[in-house]
């Protein structure tokens, strides 16, 4: 069987949920206790698409990263970039608007780049207008699981569709 | 004749004295065996001293470790019970006054968990099979490093840690906390002193054994003439200031109780690799890594 590894970079502004995501997705865990991430923390899941066992290496870099100077170095090598922004603060999804018309889009632009807005169990219900100021590929909630599987798969089905063309 | 008799004299005068050279060496061997038993008894007593002035050392130190661990017990309590205090009594606190609360009641939780696990670990010092539990890696650096975390963003160094290889494994939480807590401070400290300090924690198995590796781009030691002096207690390399030289003392303290061992590569001015190396004991391989 093919196997190949792919490396999944997430970026977002700190406490959007870039950490309980990876958890849900890889261990299928959630805590509401919250500690920033220090650093970058490496996580690896391996799917199977067809005949390819796919190695996702999630790489969850911490929020206070995006301003720093060696910030390019990590994202080296990325196939994907998923970026994360929290459905009740409108400031966390503007800071990955701007990292992607500015940065991503010319310094990564061979690398499939996705949108997610986390916490949609927080959105309330009655409000049906709330989501429309976002643009948006997954609207996730890290906390029940929602759409998060799918969040992964479809990028990981994106890459393995790139690489092919 | 007489010249006969002499003769005859003789050979009595030598099995006189061949019987008087069994006797001596008889008497010889008992005194031989009497001084090893004298020696024997001499050291059995040196040793029993040694033991006796040994469980005295260890009474006082464990009952040292009881009054420190309790008699810090109720100040931390009061700490943490102020901090809630403090939390409700905030009126529209800024998020970074909120933040840097959160900080300090996580590091006091922490300063009370590191207190429990010690006051445990007294509780089983005879039998060591007690304190093995299954560690989980991530949490356990994911802890360690919270509780560095001023000092982190202070220097700005960005730790990248994979432990996708291998995660969970059995040993000593409280002994690999302090090892761990040692190694990685040092690369703090010494990478910190260069423009883009990175410290990358990673595993992996080999055979029956788990390899983790601390590895910072600081200054590095200068192995050929530090050598004796890295794991020296109160030696310090590189002719610094900072620290007091125990640290590494102690990490190479605990491996070699708890059973494992250290190997260091380091190039001065590129900086160093710590690879703490454990006993794998246990049967199944657990990783970050899930499988579909």
């Amino acid at each position: 069987m093919k196997s190949v590894n792919k490396k999944i970079v997430l970026l977002g502004n700190e406490g959007v949920g870039k950490t309980s995501l990876v958890k849900q997705y890889v261990n299928s865990i959630f805590s509401d206790e919250y500690l920033t991430t220090i650093g970058i923390k490496i996580s690896k899941k391996t799917i199977q698409i067809g005949e390819v066992a796919v190695n996702l290496m999630l790489w969850d870099i911490a929020g206070n990263m995006m301003n720093k100077t060696l910030y390019n170095n990590y994202l080296q090598g990325a196939h994907g970039i998923l970026l994360v922004a929290d459905a009740m603060r409108y400031e966390t999804y503007e800071s990955i608007l701007l990292e992607k018309e500015n940065h991503l889009s010319n310094d990564f632009k061979n690398a499939v780049t996705c949108v997610i807005i986390n916490k949609s169990d927080l959105i309330p219900e009655a409000d049906a207008d709330y989501l429309k100021a976002f643009k948006y590929d997954y609207l996730t909630s890290a906390k029940n699981g929602d759409h998060v599987e799918l969040a992964f798969q479809s990028m990981a089905e994106q890459i393995l569709e790139t690489s092919r063309t | 004749m007489n010249h006969l008799k002499t003769i005859e004299d003789l050979k009595i005068e030598i099995v006189k004295l061949e019987i008087e050279n069994e006797k001596l060496r008889h008497e010889n061997s008992q005194l031989t065996e009497k001084s090893e038993q004298l020696k024997a008894l001499n050291v059995k007593k040196t040793i029993e001293a040694q033991d006796a002035q040994l469980i005295k050392y260890n009474k006082e130190l464990e009952q040292f470790t009881y009054v420190a661990t309790h008699d810090l017990k109720s100040p931390l309590a009061n700490i943490q019970g102020y901090l809630d205090l403090l939390e409700i009594d905030l009126v529209d606190p800024n998020p970074e006054v909120l933040d840097s609360l959160k900080w300090l009641k996580y590091s006091v939780s922490e300063a009370r968990q590191v207190i429990h696990e010690l006051t445990n670990a007294l509780k089983a010092r005879n039998s060591k099979e007690e304190l093995l539990k299954v560690i989980n890696l991530e949490e356990l650096v994911e802890s360690i490093l919270s509780g560095m975390r001023s000092t982190i963003l202070k220097y700005n160094v960005i730790f990248i840690c994979d432990f996708t290889e291998i995660n969970e494994f059995d040993y000593y939480p409280v002994a690999l906390r302090s090892i761990l807590q040692n190694i990685i401070s040092n690369a703090i400290q010494y990478s910190s002193e260069t423009d883009f300090p990175e410290v990358k924690i990673t595993t992996f198995q080999q055979l029956q054994e788990v390899h983790i590796k601390v590895q910072d781009n600081g200054v590095g030691i200068d192995l050929a003439a530090n050598e004796s002096k890295v794991f020296g207690l109160f030696k310090r390399v590189n002719n610094d200031d900072n620290g007091s030289g125990i640290g590494m003392y102690i990490v190479n303290k605990l491996l070699e109780n708890y059973g494992g061992k250290l190997e260091l590569n380091s190039i001065l001015g590129k900086g160093s690799e710590f690879t703490v190396i454990i006993p794998y004991k246990n049967n199944e391989i657990s990783t970050l890594n899930t499988t579909l």
